[in-house]
């Protein structure tokens, strides 16, 4: 009978064993001084890594009988994408604003920022969207704008 | 005694109560809002702060700082989003309480504390600033190497369920603290090429990153803050409670007033390992230490209070020996050289009513701070109870305008969401956050001292365990390793009998 492996977590620690070895890529070659300490904690993590791969495996060969079904089902593409959706939402979005924060004026971000988000955590209710979103963006303008003096990056007109 | 009772009257005087109260209003609003802080709102203020006398305007920077502490645990405990990053581990025990449906009790218990950490440290400092100021330079290398690894042991009390992946998240986090320039050949390191690291990664964003973003993900499944049984009661009665409730934990109060007050006087070091470390040591002595992370007062009641006591800490540094404890201490320097008052050994003897002046509005403005804040509380309170497609938005754009607005830097904004990716993966395979912050935190400090310390000893590893002070370091961190397995073993032991 087929083991449940969290597969998901085994590629969150090979994303950590990239990070290691892009550090160690980075770093050598520099003097001892500069490395050392790095080194040492990069050795650290490799086997902090390896012991938890060890507990993760030793947990899932003792719950193997019980869930094992779970790694015969189909899978399900639509219930990964509706447990992914919000992630991918939210991290879209701020990438979409961060990347035209200097080309659109903060103000002007902030406002179709919180409209989506306001709009998408409500399920289409655009009027207290766009209502919400109007009086965040003026009182971020009042705050950051106007009362601190921030200089802030501005499009055209604001 | 009689230069106190200058002091007193000085301070009230109605013009230096009304700089009181605006400055304890500006740095309760600064606190409470993300992204800005003690520092970056000094920094506006030092702009007009030329055109005061010396004393109003020293008495106003100081209500500022500290009503900033104060404030800072407001939106840990009601959004996880720290308002300061020493108020990070506010949301260890803040958040789980406010997720109970008990906001106003948590909020009631981290006024209560604050109050309690700024009124002792005040006193500790009234009473031994000239004498501790002399001490802070005794802390060398060695003993800012060991104050670290001392703070590290408060990992075994964050570690979670699974000790291996909370020292994972700890030496991850000592990892990505060594990222920027080489303290010693000035070498780039795991920098991605983007020069917003090479100082180092930026705590704000970090911050917002782990904590305020990373909850936004999880909040979107949910229709508020509050689940469960215990919905969130915006009612400020229950305060009280809470206000009532962190006296049960006097000892734990005073004990972090004090770890917090020493661990401000020593340069360098600031409020968040001193609310981190006390934590740590709270859950180590407690009677109940199985209790914390789950929201438990006591945490709640160590992290603040210890928080709060280092700031009258930090300031006695930069008084006694014109040497700044932290970024807004340097502020203070300023102001006082702008003003042309010299800090230094003695400052105390030539400014010594101006100096008790300081530490006596330290305590006022922690009792106005708390009266004020509670009473706004009953307002801020109603921000858990709102629902999903607003707070969510709201946490959403508070995070990004703070990550922005504290340096200007768009490329700030990548590194917060960075963060609050990694923060989605620690979460969902339970790996502590909180150590991983502490790892973060106490990176840049464990290297250059640890080096440092070989230097002047020529690689002599015997200064680690040869100066007093390292001495009593090294006993600090057996104990607190050792303690929570004996209590639990005593507890134990009674409940058999």
């Amino acid at each position: 009978m087929k083991k449940k492996l969290p597969w998901g977590e085994f590629a969150f620690l090979g994303c950590i064993v990239a990070f290691v070895i892009y550090y160690y890529t980075s770093v050598n070659g520099y003097g001892k001084r500069a490395v050392l300490w790095p080194y040492v904690l990069l050795v650290c993590t490799l086997i902090a890594v390896v012991a938890v791969l060890v507990e993760l495996i030793l947990e899932s060969r003792g719950k193997g009988d019980v869930v094992s079904d779970a790694q015969t089902e189909k899978v399900d593409l639509k219930k990964i994408w509706k447990g992914l959706s919000s992630y991918v939402a939210i991290i879209g979005s701020f990438i979409v604003y961060i990347a035209l924060l200097k080309k659109l004026g903060m103000h002007l971000c902030n406002f179709c920022l919180s409209f989506f988000l306001t709009l998408y955590f409500s399920k289409g209710k655009w009027k207290t969207a766009l209502v919400f979103a109007a009086l965040l963006t003026l009182a971020f303008y009042l705050v950051f704008g106007v009362a601190l003096k921030i200089r802030l990056p501005k499009f055209k007109l604001f | 005694m009689e230069n106190l009772l200058i002091g007193f009257t000085q301070l009230f005087a109605p013009q230096t109560m009304l700089f009181i109260l605006i400055g304890t209003v500006v740095g309760l609003l600064a606190g409470a809002i993300p992204g800005l802080n003690d520092t970056n709102i000094l920094t506006l203020f030092l702009s007009f702060i030329v055109f005061l006398d010396p004393f109003p305007a020293v008495i106003l920077m100081t209500a500022v700082f500290i009503a900033c502490q104060t404030a800072g645990s407001i939106p840990a405990i009601l959004m996880n989003i720290p308002g300061t990053p020493s108020t990070a581990a506010s949301t260890l025990e803040g958040y789980p309480l406010t997720k109970m449906g008990k906001a106003g009790q948590a909020l009631g218990c981290s006024f209560a504390s604050s109050l309690c950490g700024t009124v002792l440290g005040g006193i500790f400092a009234l009473l031994l600033a000239p004498i501790i100021g002399k001490y802070a330079l005794s802390f060398g290398p060695p003993e800012m190497f060991m104050l670290a690894l001392f703070g590290m042991t408060a990992v075994a009390s964050l570690t979670g369920s699974s000790v291996t992946k909370g020292l994972l998240s700890a030496i991850l986090g000592l990892l990505v603290g060594t990222i920027g320039l080489d303290y010693f050949l000035g070498v780039t390191r795991a920098t991605f090429d983007v020069p917003e690291l090479y100082g180092g990664v930026p705590q704000i964003p970090l911050l917002l990153g782990l904590f305020g973003v990373g909850e936004l993900y999880s909040l979107v499944k949910k229709k508020s803050v509050g689940v469960g049984k215990g919905a969130v009661a915006p009612d400020i009665s229950n305060q009280m409670e809470g206000f009532k409730a962190a006296f049960k934990y006097k000892l734990s109060m005073i004990f972090s007033a004090v770890i917090g007050f020493i661990v401000g006087v020593i340069p360098g070091t600031g409020a968040t390992i001193a609310s981190f470390t006390s934590y740590g040591m709270a859950r180590s002595i407690s009677k109940e230490p199985d209790k914390f992370g789950k929201g438990h007062y006591e945490g709640l009641v160590a992290t603040d209070c210890a928080n709060n006591a280092s700031v009258p800490g930090s300031i006695v540094p930069a008084l006694t020996l014109g040497i700044p404890g932290s970024g807004t201490t340097v502020l203070f320097i300023s102001a006082f050289l702008m003003h042309g008052m010299q800090p230094g050994p003695t400052f105390f003897s030539e400014h010594i009513v101006d100096a008790n002046s300081i530490f006596l509005t330290v305590i006022i403005v922690g009792c106005i701070a708390t009266i004020v804040g509670m009473l706004c509380s009953k307002y801020m309170i109603k921000i858990v109870s709102l629902p999903t497609h607003i707070l969510g938005t709201l946490i959403a754009m508070f995070c990004l305008m703070g990550a922005f607005i504290y340096r200007l830097k768009v490329n700030d904004l990548y590194i917060m969401l960075a963060f609050s990716i990694l923060s989605i993966f620690l979460k969902k395979y339970n790996y502590s956050l909180p150590a991983f912050l502490l790892g973060v935190i106490l990176g840049p400090i464990i290297e250059p001292n640890f080096f440092r310390a070989l230097a002047i000893s020529d690689n002599n590893f015997s200064i680690f365990f040869t100066r007093p002070i390292c001495i009593v370091l090294w006993v600090m961190c057996v104990a607190a390793l050792v303690m929570p397995k004996l209590i639990a073993r005593k507890s134990k032991k009674k409940k058999e009998k």
